[in-house]
């Protein structure tokens, strides 16, 4: 709360017909030190007052000539940039219909005559509070929102540009289609995609727990961790994942985690080989669009225990294969009446071909994504057909 | 019988000299002693019903602010009385007039 001094500087309208009135208001405010005190002998004359000094609060008289007060009221309602400066309506004591009328119109407290000091002075300050510290929220929100939009386009900038995914496309000939969609304006998912070396495509997605700015905050690590430890060439996906855990563990605060998938597919041998830590399954089709392997999931999450041990697991990935990794946010059971399960995906992805399935999540994700979804959701699709393959295009891909 | 209100509330002009001091009151009172409520209560009669009720309405504000209950209660009379008559119209400027008599001597001492 602001002190009284500051309320004091306060810029209050006194709006009544009848002179003895607004001077008697004006000297009985005059008492408690507020200074910036302007009058106005009708609606009419309220209104360009009103424009002309900017109010913090308004003390408004029912029974005007040209424009009641009522009137004023309703303008001033419906004025955008007033809507909420506090109206005492004065009001006489025996005019019940007066009061809810005034109401009605937008007042926000009212006073009756004969108007007593304290009581004036107490609802004055009361409301000039409200609406000092409405004000205060206000330029809060916008500037914490403000804030918050500019670290969620950072945070996007971080997620693979499209000009990259089209350098992967171009070098491995690996189709990659990425989603994520922060539950609030930042999020804890992200993943990644970028050359290994000659014929291999790295891949992650992780999931830290909770979202908002901290899980936002724990990616931003997590990138610049893999960009200045980034995998090496004879390094397994587990061993990588060992590694991220460990520096997780001791970086994160205790009751902070994440679930984390780390894949390399090889266009050579026609492989994929991943290691995950507690994360969802992974969904793998061969060429024909069959679902050849669900890989559920498994070990700890990231940074619970240091030396946790993660596997890797290598499965066949034929050209004209594809594979589905997603964090749990699409599983989430208060996302709409039919979420999916594991069990639904599952079966979805048994019976479907994978780019059926693919439009069917895109559709899903698009139809719960303008409501308040209670978790972030990322999703990664990728497809390999290594006769798109250009090998020149390298730079962009690494 | 019903008993006709004290001229004037004491108590209220006591509290307004504290409140806002001796010589902001007089102020006030000569601004209230002044001829703006004459005009329109000398017209009265001859106002449209809605005109007379917020004449009337006004009047009673500022008499409430100001302590003077007979002015008030002569308001509120006049208030219920589906259209004024010169005979009402008469009382109310006899009632603001004594009001008047009141304030000089209870506030002013009879110096406005």
């Amino acid at each position: 709360m602001q002190s009284p001094h500051y309320y004091t500087n306060a810029r209050i309208l006194i709006v009544d017909d009848d002179r003895v009135n607004r001077h008697l208001i004006r000297a009985l405010l005059a008492t408690k030190g507020y200074r910036q005190v302007f009058e106005a002998a009708d609606g009419i004359e309220a209104l360009e007052m009103k424009k002309q000094h900017n109010p913090n609060l308004i003390l408004l008289d029912l029974h005007m000539p040209h424009l009641s007060g009522f009137d004023v009221c309703r303008i001033i309602r419906q004025d955008h940039d007033h809507e909420d400066i506090p109206i005492l309506v004065i009001t006489q004591m025996d005019s019940t219909q007066d009061r809810a009328a005034a109401f009605e119109a937008g007042a926000t407290d009212l006073i009756t005559k004969p108007v007593h000091k304290d009581e004036l002075l107490a609802r004055v300050s009361i409301h000039l509070g409200h609406q000092f510290l409405t004000q205060d929220l206000m330029r809060y929100q916008k500037r914490v929102a403000h804030e918050l939009r500019r670290a969620y386009d950072i945070q996007r900038s971080l997620l693979p540009s499209p000009h990259k995914i089209q350098a992967i496309h171009g070098r491995y000939g690996v189709m990659v289609d990425g989603y994520c969609h922060p539950s609030t304006e930042l999020g804890g998912d992200m993943w990644h995609v970028s050359g290994l070396d000659g014929h291999r495509v790295l891949m992650s997605l992780v999931d830290f727990s909770g979202h908002g700015v901290h899980a936002a905050l724990h990616t931003v690590w997590l990138q610049a961790y893999m960009g200045h430890n980034p995998m090496l060439p004879d390094e397994n996906p587990d061993a990588y994942l060992a590694k991220i855990n460990k520096a997780l563990k001791a970086y994160m605060p205790l009751g902070h985690f994440a679930t984390m998938i780390v894949m390399v597919l090889d266009t050579q041998q026609h492989t994929l080989t991943y290691a995950s830590a507690a994360h969802p399954q992974l969904i793998v089709w061969d060429a024909e669009g069959h679902c050849t392997h669900i890989a559920e999931s498994q070990s700890l999450p990231l940074g619970i225990v240091e030396d946790a041990v993660f596997e890797a697991v290598t499965v066949p990935l034929p050209d004209g294969g594809c594979f589905f990794a997603y964090s749990d946010g699409l599983l989430h059971p208060d996302l709409c009446e039919t979420a999916f399960t594991e069990a639904s995906l599952n079966t979805l992805a048994q019976q479907s071909a994978p780019e059926f399935f693919l439009d069917l999540i895109k559709a899903y994700l698009n139809i719960t994504r303008p409501n308040h979804v209670p978790d972030d959701n990322t999703f990664v699709f990728v497809s390999c057909r290594t006769e798109d393959a250009q090998p020149q295009t390298q730079a962009a891909a690494s | 019988m019903t008993i006709p209100p004290p001229l004037l509330d004491s108590a209220r002009l006591q509290t307004l000299i504290q409140d806002v001091g001796q010589d902001v009151l007089i102020k006030l009172i000569q601004e209230f002693l002044a001829t703006d409520y004459e005009t329109p209560l000398k017209t009265l009669a001859t106002q449209s019903p809605q005109q007379q009720r917020e004449t009337l309405h006004g009047l009673k504000g500022v008499a409430a602010n100001m302590g003077a209950m007979a002015l008030v209660d002569a308001c509120c009379q006049l208030s219920q009385r589906p259209r004024i008559t010169p005979e009402d119209q008469a009382y109310i400027l006899r009632v603001l007039g004594d009001t008047r008599g009141g304030i000089r001597l209870q506030v002013t001492g009879g110096c406005v």
